[in-house]
């Protein structure tokens, strides 16, 4: 996969949505987003992104911990006078980002939870347990409901890129412990 | 659809870890003889938080089947939870816009043995009520008037954003949440940032970030002089319910605000006995609300 081609595909998304020009950079995405404030727009500027976007530079983005502040509030997106679908353009760059395997652990571990049994939380013995004293129905066992996921998962991308994920964290340990030893030798 | 029975797609954070607010929808539906039915067949909505950010489209397909899961039992969906209704919703609106992208969903749908139709209905169980039983309803049915009780509302993010989509309440200036909680007799405050997200969708990335913005937001609400706080999605009273006490580790007013999902509050005011309800199981002690509502209650309440 050429990340730069993806890139521009997600630019041409953005422009077939709404006239990019459109976007003057008049920051009302900003100040709409709680976590821009929180972090005095240092960590995290919605602005930031779109421009990047348009400007055909957003690759650097893509390894950032920082695309993951946001919230999904999507408080930008209702903000923006020029109908710029904001937190859908992030969105489309952590998808990108999880194509190059580069995605938070609990993100991961979530998703992985779902495949593996249905939900993000499974059904537990304890929790069935409180259900009953509670006098409310035990959650039920969907195991079609775990197969069909799975299916889902492999017809679309989502099981490569979970694959990917879990390369790109093994690379970076190898590199981690290969700077590790030679700080040691 | 409208005359079509709902089926209750509960999710999995309520059903697991706050079946008290389960308890609570449960009682509140049984009270004005909603009839309801529990199916098999559902799985993970998928979380708009987590699925979604590594691969849309996927999401989209689970969604989808969650959707066609009802539809082939010709019921609507009704769900508790802001999260499953924004996944839920959100795909059902994003498929009848876009044939093209629900002709593409259906092919992978296809594999599973199930199809979409785009016929079914989705609603929040807080929007049932405002449009549904109505305020006029709830207003008349009240035993117990939460009079003098002062509440700070949180609506959270995922019932009303995309507007475009969801098409609950005014994205940025909601008001079913206050209607609701007035019609029960009890005053409703504004505070600064009423709008932002109560912490949760950061969680993944940033767990002490997340914890910033529930304690800026519950300082703010005490400022504003509530009592209480009422929420109606989980994600929201995980943050300021089971994480309050370290949501307030680094703000100055360190008082417990008790909070309650609307629909436990609704009940109280219907004349429903605390007793029914999971109150035991909130972290944060609702005790002083409950004596100031039942004085006769005398809870204890340290
Ligand atoms: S609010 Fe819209 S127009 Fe303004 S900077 Fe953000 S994306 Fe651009
Ligand atoms: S959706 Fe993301 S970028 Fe947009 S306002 Fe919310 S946190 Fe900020």
């Amino acid at each position: 996969m050429d990340v730069e081609e993806r890139l521009e595909e997600i630019a041409q998304k953005l422009a077939k949505r709404v006239d990019t020009k459109s976007c003057f950079q008049c920051g009302s995405c900003v100040s709409a987003c709680p976590v821009s404030r929180i972090t005095d727009g240092e960590l995290y500027h919605p602005r930031r992104i779109v421009r990047a976007t348009l400007e055909g530079e957003a690759s650097k983005l893509l390894e950032q911990p920082s695309l993951w502040l946001c919230t999904s509030c999507h408080a930008c997106l209702e903000h923006c006078p020029q109908k710029v679908p904001v937190s859908e353009l992030v969105q489309d760059l952590q998808n990108l980002a999880s194509e190059l395997g580069v995605t938070p652990d609990d993100i991961v571990s979530e998703v992985e939870n779902i495949i593996a049994t249905g939900w993000a939380l499974a059904p537990s013995e304890s929790a069935n347990k409180r259900r009953v004293e509670l006098g409310l129905p035990p959650i039920p066992l969907e195991e079609k409901g775990k197969k069909d996921l799975h299916t889902i998962a492999k017809a679309t991308e989502l099981l490569s890129r979970l694959k990917k994920i879990k390369e790109h964290k093994a690379a970076l340990k190898a590199a981690d412990e290969a700077i590790q030893e030679g700080g040691e030798a | 659809m409208a005359d079509t029975p709902w089926a209750l797609y509960m999710g999995c954070v309520i059903p697991n870890r706050l079946p008290y607010m389960e308890v609570a929808m449960r009682e509140t539906l049984s009270y004005f003889e909603i009839s309801t039915q529990d199916i098999s067949g559902f799985t993970c909505c998928p979380n708009p938080l987590t699925l979604s950010h590594i691969d849309h489209e996927a999401a989209l397909a689970i969604s989808a089947r969650n959707l066609a899961i009802a539809e082939e039992k010709g019921l609507n969906i009704l769900t508790p939870c802001n999260g499953c209704f924004e996944a839920l919703k959100g795909t059902a609106a994003c498929l009848q816009e876009d044939a093209e992208l629900r002709a593409k969903v259906n092919t992978i749908l296809s594999k599973t043995g199930h199809e979409y139709k785009g016929t079914i209905q989705v609603k929040h169980f807080i929007q049932f009520l405002f449009e549904d039983i109505g305020l006029g309803t709830i207003a008349e049915s009240v035993a117990l008037p939460l009079n003098d009780l002062v509440v700070a509302t949180h609506i959270g993010c995922h019932i009303l954003r995309p507007s475009n989509l969801l098409n609950v309440d005014d994205a940025q200036r909601p008001t079913i949440l206050h209607q609701l909680v007035r019609a029960l007799g009890a005053k409703t405050v504004q505070y600064p940032d009423e709008m932002d997200c109560c912490g949760y969708g950061t969680r993944p990335a940033d767990k002490d970030m997340a914890l910033k913005m529930t304690g800026n937001k519950l300082e703010n609400m005490k400022f504003a002089g509530a009592e209480a706080l009422v929420v109606i999605c989980p994600a929201c009273t995980l943050q300021f319910d089971l994480m309050q006490r370290l949501a307030l580790r680094d703000t100055e007013d360190k008082t417990p605000l008790p909070v309650f999902y609307y629909p436990e509050l609704l009940n109280l005011a219907l004349g429903i006995s605390p007793d029914k309800m999971g109150f035991n199981l909130h972290r944060v002690k609702v005790n002083p609300v409950l004596n100031k509502l039942l004085p006769d209650l005398a809870l204890p309440t340290t």
